[in-house]
Order: structure tokens, then C-alpha cells, then sequence
């Protein structure tokens, strides 16, 4: 048994994928009835978001095994869910390496979390009494935005929106940050508040740019089989490679 | 050594096609299990040969694809892709990513055999015309996708 290092299962089939598309629709369900619902349904708002990250964790890749003739995906499951023969493997490959690599064409069934959280909003409509709260709906519209273009996209021009979107996002919080030292006149007299306006924005700036460039690292690896497509992420560039020259090593040495 | 055996070249070539095993095997004379067998045999005899080739040209491998037979790769030394397709009757035959990809006598014929394989595996999609350079680029742009 040989357990591959920085090597993690990725929820984009069977069971894990249900549960983590399901998590990610309750937890956008959740906040809307929990902050537009008046505070008449909370149970039901905190139910959904507790049961969301229940769904969350259970689908969560943990370690990825190669025993014998079968590669276990073990998520947060207690048992592993998925176990690929190796002799079964018909292909391997790094999506991310490719020039016109998407998730989407493997993993269609990914794309109905994303789109549903764009529509549930439009759909609840909520009483909207306050400025605040319409701004607010525009969160699940962007997190299923930013799915989307993760799952359509070709990792080359994914990697290139990514840098596209945190220069724009740099300078709308400059905007923003800028707005609120002017509303408030007392943050521009006191060097303490001016120093925390600008700490609050280089953290938030740095936290996006760490968040990015390990996305940007992260390699995504499909191996489909006769039974269908799986998907593995790896660390790096360089795990990926060892991975699957792992992987490949294991199907020639099985047949011998 | 870089080639298949006839027989199990035949069985995979098939099932690349598309053609099932149940089908083969009546073709063939041989129980389905058989059939199984071979195919499993090929796609571990194809898998070996393109980490041999990427072992001895050096290469990171990105892509292997033992059923259709090809392989994408990246040429340490060069930085440049390499793409290595597995021909019926013929064995391995490679391609550098470098346009125009069939400019001289020997990569010109390289490129018509990759064409014909291309064609009998359904790697070139119908509408798709052209010259055999277009049609290489073509098949080039399905296996990176």
C-alpha cells in the first residue's frame, strides 16, 4: 500500500460531488433565509448551515492510496467511497498542463451547484429594505460566477482571469476604502484609524494574492477508467508528475 | 519492442474505434473475457512504451491517453511539447510542437500517418477539410483539450 503524498481526492464525482454541490446550495440557502428571513425561519437557516457543513467535511478529499490493483479516493467518509481498478485506466492526464484543458467537459454535472446559487437569489427574493441587504444578494451571484468560470474555462485563460480579477478587485477597494475615509472625516484626523483603514486593506489584498497563487499552484488530475472520470488534485506541478508517473508505473507493472 | 503483437493489435484498434467487445469477440472467435484481456494488455504494452520514450528523450509527461494511443509531454531540455501517437502496423511516431509540424520528406509522412490514424479513431471530426498540416493541427487540438 502506498499512500501518495500531496495528493488529494477531488469531490467532482459520485457520491462526494452530491454532497458538496448540496453543501455549497445550503449554505447560500442559509444565509438568505437566515439574514432575509426576518428571523421568522432561523431554525431552518441553521439547520441548512450546520447540515451544510456536515456535507462540507463529508466530501472533503482526504488521502489518496494506491493498494494493489486499486487506487482509493478517501474522503471525509469514514470508508473510502471510490476505488478505481488500475487495470481499468484507460487515461491520465493534467488538465492543468493542457493548452485547452477544462473541468467542464469531464465533469458536467458540476455546473448545477454554481448555476443554482446564481438563481436562488432571483428566485427567494427577499424584502429588500435597506441598501445593504440588495448589495448583500450579489454574494452568491459572485461565488457561483467564480465557479462557473472555474469549471468552463481553460486553465491557461483561468489563470489569466485570476490575474485580471486581482488587479481589478485592488483597485475597487482602494475605491471603496477611499469612499469610507471620506464619509467619515474622523478616520483621515486620526493616524490610528487611517492605519488600521490601510492595514484592513494590504491584509485583505495579501489574503486574495495567497488564496490566487495557490490556486494557481494547484494541478488537477483525471484519470478516466472504463467505469468513468475521476479527479485528484495535486499541490504542485511537480507532485502532479510524480503522481501520475506513479499511477502509470502501477498499470504496466500490473498486467506483467 | 514498440510495436504490439498482431492479434492484440487488432483487438485494441477495435475497441479505439469504438467497437464492442461482445462484437469483437464474435468477430474474432473469442470469448469476451479474451477480448478483455487483450485490451487491458495493450493499453499496459502502449503505457510502458510512452514511459520508456519519456524516460529516455527526458520528457514530463502531461497527458496518456492508452486507449486512442497518444501521449503529451514536455521536453525538459527544450521547454517544447512533444506529442507521440501509437500507429497501427507501425509503432510509435513523434511530433514536436513547433508549426509548421510536417515541413520536410520524413515529418511529412509522420504526419500523414498520424492523419489516417486520426481519421480511422475519430479524432478529426467530419466537417473538418483541409490540408494534411491543418488536419495534424486539428487532431493536436482535440488531444489538448
Amino acid at each position: 500500500m502506498v499512500k501518495v503524498k500531496n495528493v488529494w481526492p477531488a469531490p467532482y464525482t459520485g457520491i462526494p460531488a452530491v454532497l458538496s454541490s448540496s453543501s455549497l446550495v445550503m449554505f447560500v440557502l442559509a444565509f438568505l433565509i437566515i439574514y432575509y428571513g426576518r428571523g421568522v425561519y432561523d431554525t431552518l437557516g441553521f439547520t441548512l448551515f450546520f447540515t451544510g457543513i456536515a456535507f462540507g467535511l463529508l466530501s472533503a478529499g482526504k488521502e489518496v492510496e494506491l493498494k494493489d490493483d486499486r487506487l482509493v479516493l478517501k474522503y471525509g467518509f469514514p470508508q473510502a467511497v471510490i476505488n478505481i481498478t488500475v487495470r481499468e485506466v484507460v487515461e491520465v492526464a493534467d488538465l492543468s498542463s493542457l493548452k485547452r484543458g477544462k473541468l467542464f467537459k469531464y465533469f458536467k454535472s458540476q455546473l448545477v451547484a454554481p448555476l443554482l446559487i446564481m438563481l436562488l437569489p432571483i428566485l427567494y427574493l427577499p424584502p429588500l429594505t435597506k441598501p445593504l441587504m440588495a448589495l448583500l444578494l450579489l454574494v452568491p451571484v459572485v461565488i457561483g460566477f467564480s465557479l462557473l468560470t472555474y469549471f468552463m474555462m481553460t486553465f491557461s485563460d483561468y489563470r489569466r482571469f485570476l490575474n485580471y480579477a486581482i488587479v481589478t478587485l485592488m483597485a475597487m477597494l482602494a475605491l471603496i476604502f477611499l469612499e469610507i475615509a471620506m464619509i467619515n472625516p474622523q478616520i483621515v484626523s486620526s493616524k490610528d484609524a487611517l492605519v488600521m483603514l490601510v492595514l484592513g486593506y494590504v491584509l485583505l489584498i495579501a489574503g486574495f494574492i495567497v488564496f490566487i497563487s495557490f490556486a494557481i499552484r494547484r494541478h488537477i488530475i483525471l484519470i478516466e477508467s472504463t467505469q468513468g472520470h475521476y479527479a485528484v488534485t495535486a499541490a504542485s506541478k511537480a507532485d502532479a508528475e510524480e503522481f501520475m508517473k506513479t499511477l502509470l508505473k502501477r498499470m504496466v507493472k500490473i498486467e506483467r | 519492442m514498440f510495436k504490439l503483437p498482431d492479434r492484440m493489435e487488432e483487438i485494441w484498434l477495435s475497441i479505439a474505434k469504438g467497437e464492442k467487445e461482445v462484437n469483437i469477440a464474435n468477430k474474432l472467435n473469442i470469448t469476451r473475457q479474451a477480448v478483455s484481456k487483450a485490451a487491458r494488455e495493450a493499453r499496459a504494452k502502449i503505457t510502458s512504451m510512452f514511459l520508456e520514450l519519456a524516460e529516455s528523450l527526458n520528457l514530463d509527461v502531461i497527458r496518456v491517453n492508452a486507449e486512442k494511443g497518444f501521449m503529451i509531454a514536455r521536453s525538459r531540455q527544450l521547454g517544447l511539447r512533444v506529442y507521440a501517437f501509437y500507429i497501427p502496423g507501425k509503432g510509435i511516431r513523434i511530433l514536436f510542437g513547433i508549426k509548421p509540424y510536417c515541413q520536410g520528406e520524413s515529418m511529412s509522412q509522420v504526419c500523414k500517418l498520424i492523419v489516417t490514424m486520426g481519421r480511422e479513431l475519430n479524432m478529426i471530426r467530419e466537417e473538418v477539410k483541409g490540408n494534411v498540416e491543418e488536419l495534424v493541427d486539428e487532431i493536436i487540438k482535440r488531444i489538448e483539450e
